[in-house]
């Protein structure tokens, strides 16, 4: 039996994202279509397993999107690289 | 004759070889994660500084400032005392496990086997961990063979005949023998230090003064009275393995993955018409360390909730997150002994229903079709720690 018969929900997925100035995301593509991004309803900053080989560095940005949908979107502040959940 | 193989200081030196620890500067095992702070076994420079088992952490640091500690990891070194009982079976040897690296066979019927006890010897010696410093030793008894075996020299393989035993054991140190701690330290109180001058004791005084057990020990300590050994019977293992994608310390997780290997394991266990009767559990830890318990159950079973029931209490003492679980059962029990109850329950006939209705789901869908939603961290600001779903099983769901 190895790791696969436990899944886990809302594991994220890379992403394309367009972020202004300060590093505010201002348009996602998914599925090759940019959304933008009509509000930001929270940021914040999660930052764990700092004592292990595989710190955790991540900026969140729950989003509202063009026209409507819902979306949490992360920086990852080690690697620069943007991940979305679900 | 019985030959005895002995690794001293074996649980130190797997965890220091885990770690990359040499075991030529001051190192000892350190308390697992929840027990209590008092070292372990510790190395000959360590040991020279004072530090010795079960004394506690802080003194150990003040009696020896450069110790540094090791986590222990019994799970490893179960699997190295295995491998070493594996390797002397494949030998011909019926072989008890009295701890781990020390082990004892009778050499009976192998002699001519391997053209003589001394090439056995030299095979047994070839058979233990390379580095590892483990003496072999050969005397008519079980006790007597640990002892020559625990005192044998490197390159050296002793065989001591029946007339020499008493004389060999005389300088080993009383604990060596099969007495309780309280007593060991009276008769050390009394000026008894060694086993020779506990075979120079007088009969009757021991008997008075420390009982029937007393006795045994005394006439161990004479070269009189000592076992055969007691070989192991090689067990039916099943085993079945569970890594994490990352480590876990939610009880709901490591509960749902251990019903997962029970299930596979009494399945295994019923198709080879048997059930299980010991069951050890390991878990590998987050960083260094593992954690270990096996359970006797007191009826053999093929039944996963009822191995369930009896198996995860033991999963609630680990203290730390866990990366990978790993439950080796032993079938050895007979299948469907015993009959508990004549007509099913409302609840197992609800349960019997649910399974096999899942069962059909899964045949029809996909080993994905139904799953379970189980909680693995809740709390976690990171949100693909918080859920997780494992495969649907029925007696799980429907006894709470």
């Amino acid at each position: 039996m190895g790791t696969g018969p436990l899944r886990r929900l809302g594991s994220p997925h890379p992403v394309a994202v367009q972020a202004d100035g300060d590093g505010t995301p201002a348009a996602v593509v998914i599925n090759s279509r940019e959304r933008t991004v009509v509000s930001v309803l929270e940021d914040w900053l999660v930052q764990d397993r700092w004592w292990t080989d595989h710190p955790v560095d991540r900026r969140y940005f729950e989003l509202v999107l063009d026209p409507g949908r819902h979306a949490v979107v992360f920086e990852d502040r080690i690697d620069g690289d943007w991940s979305m959940h679900g | 004759m019985v030959v005895a193989t002995v690794i001293p200081r074996f649980p130190l030196l797997v965890a220091a070889l885990r770690t990359r620890r040499p075991l030529d500067v001051p190192v000892a095992l350190g308390p697992a994660p929840g027990d209590p702070q008092v070292v372990g076994l510790s190395s000959p420079p360590a040991h020279e500084q004072g530090v010795v088992p079960g004394l506690r952490v802080g003194e150990a640091l003040a009696r020896c400032p450069s110790l540094e500690l090791i986590s222990p990891d019994p799970a490893a070194v179960a699997e190295a005392a295995e491998r070493l009982v594996v390797r002397l079976e494949d030998l011909g040897a019926r072989v008890e496990h009295v701890a781990p690296g020390t082990t004892c066979f009778s050499a009976d019927g192998l002699v001519r086997l391997h053209g003589g006890l001394d090439r056995l010897m030299r095979r047994v010696r070839a058979a233990l961990p390379v580095g590892a410093g483990g003496g072999v030793g050969a005397a008519p008894g079980r006790f007597a063979a640990i002892s020559v075996a625990s005192m044998a020299e490197l390159g050296d393989l002793p065989v001591v005949g029946a007339d020499r035993i008493a004389e060999v054991l005389a300088p080993l140190p009383l604990d060596r023998l099969p007495l309780p701690h309280d007593q060991v330290t009276a008769l050390r109180e009394l000026g008894v230090r060694t086993i020779g001058r506990m075979a120079a004791l007088p009969r009757a005084a021991v008997l008075d003064r420390l009982g029937r057990e007393g006795v045994t020990a005394w006439r161990l300590a004479r070269g009189e009275g000592d076992d055969a050994p007691r070989p192991r019977r090689p067990p039916h293992a099943l085993t079945a393995e569970f890594h994490f994608p990352e480590p876990v310390g939610a009880r709901s997780a490591i509960h749902a993955a251990a019903r997962l290997m029970f299930g596979e394991l009494t399945a295994a266990a019923r198709g080879q018409g048997r059930a299980l009767r010991v069951v050890t559990l390991r878990a590998r830890l987050s960083g260094e360390g593992s954690f270990e318990r096996s359970i006797t159950l007191r009826e053999p079973t093929a039944d996963p909730q009822r191995l369930a029931l009896a198996a995860l209490p033991a999963f609630d003492e680990i203290a730390a997150p866990v990366e990978s679980l790993w439950v080796r059962a032993d079938a050895m029990g007979p299948l469907g002994g015993r009959q508990l109850t004549a007509i099913a329950t409302g609840t197992e006939e609800r349960r019997r229903r649910a399974g096999d209705a899942a069962r059909q789901v899964r045949a029809a869908q996909g080993p994905e079709g139904i799953m379970r939603l189980i909680e693995i961290e809740p709390w976690s600001r990171r949100l693909e720690q918080r859920w997780a779903l494992v495969p649907y099983d029925a007696s799980d769901h429907l006894t709470r």
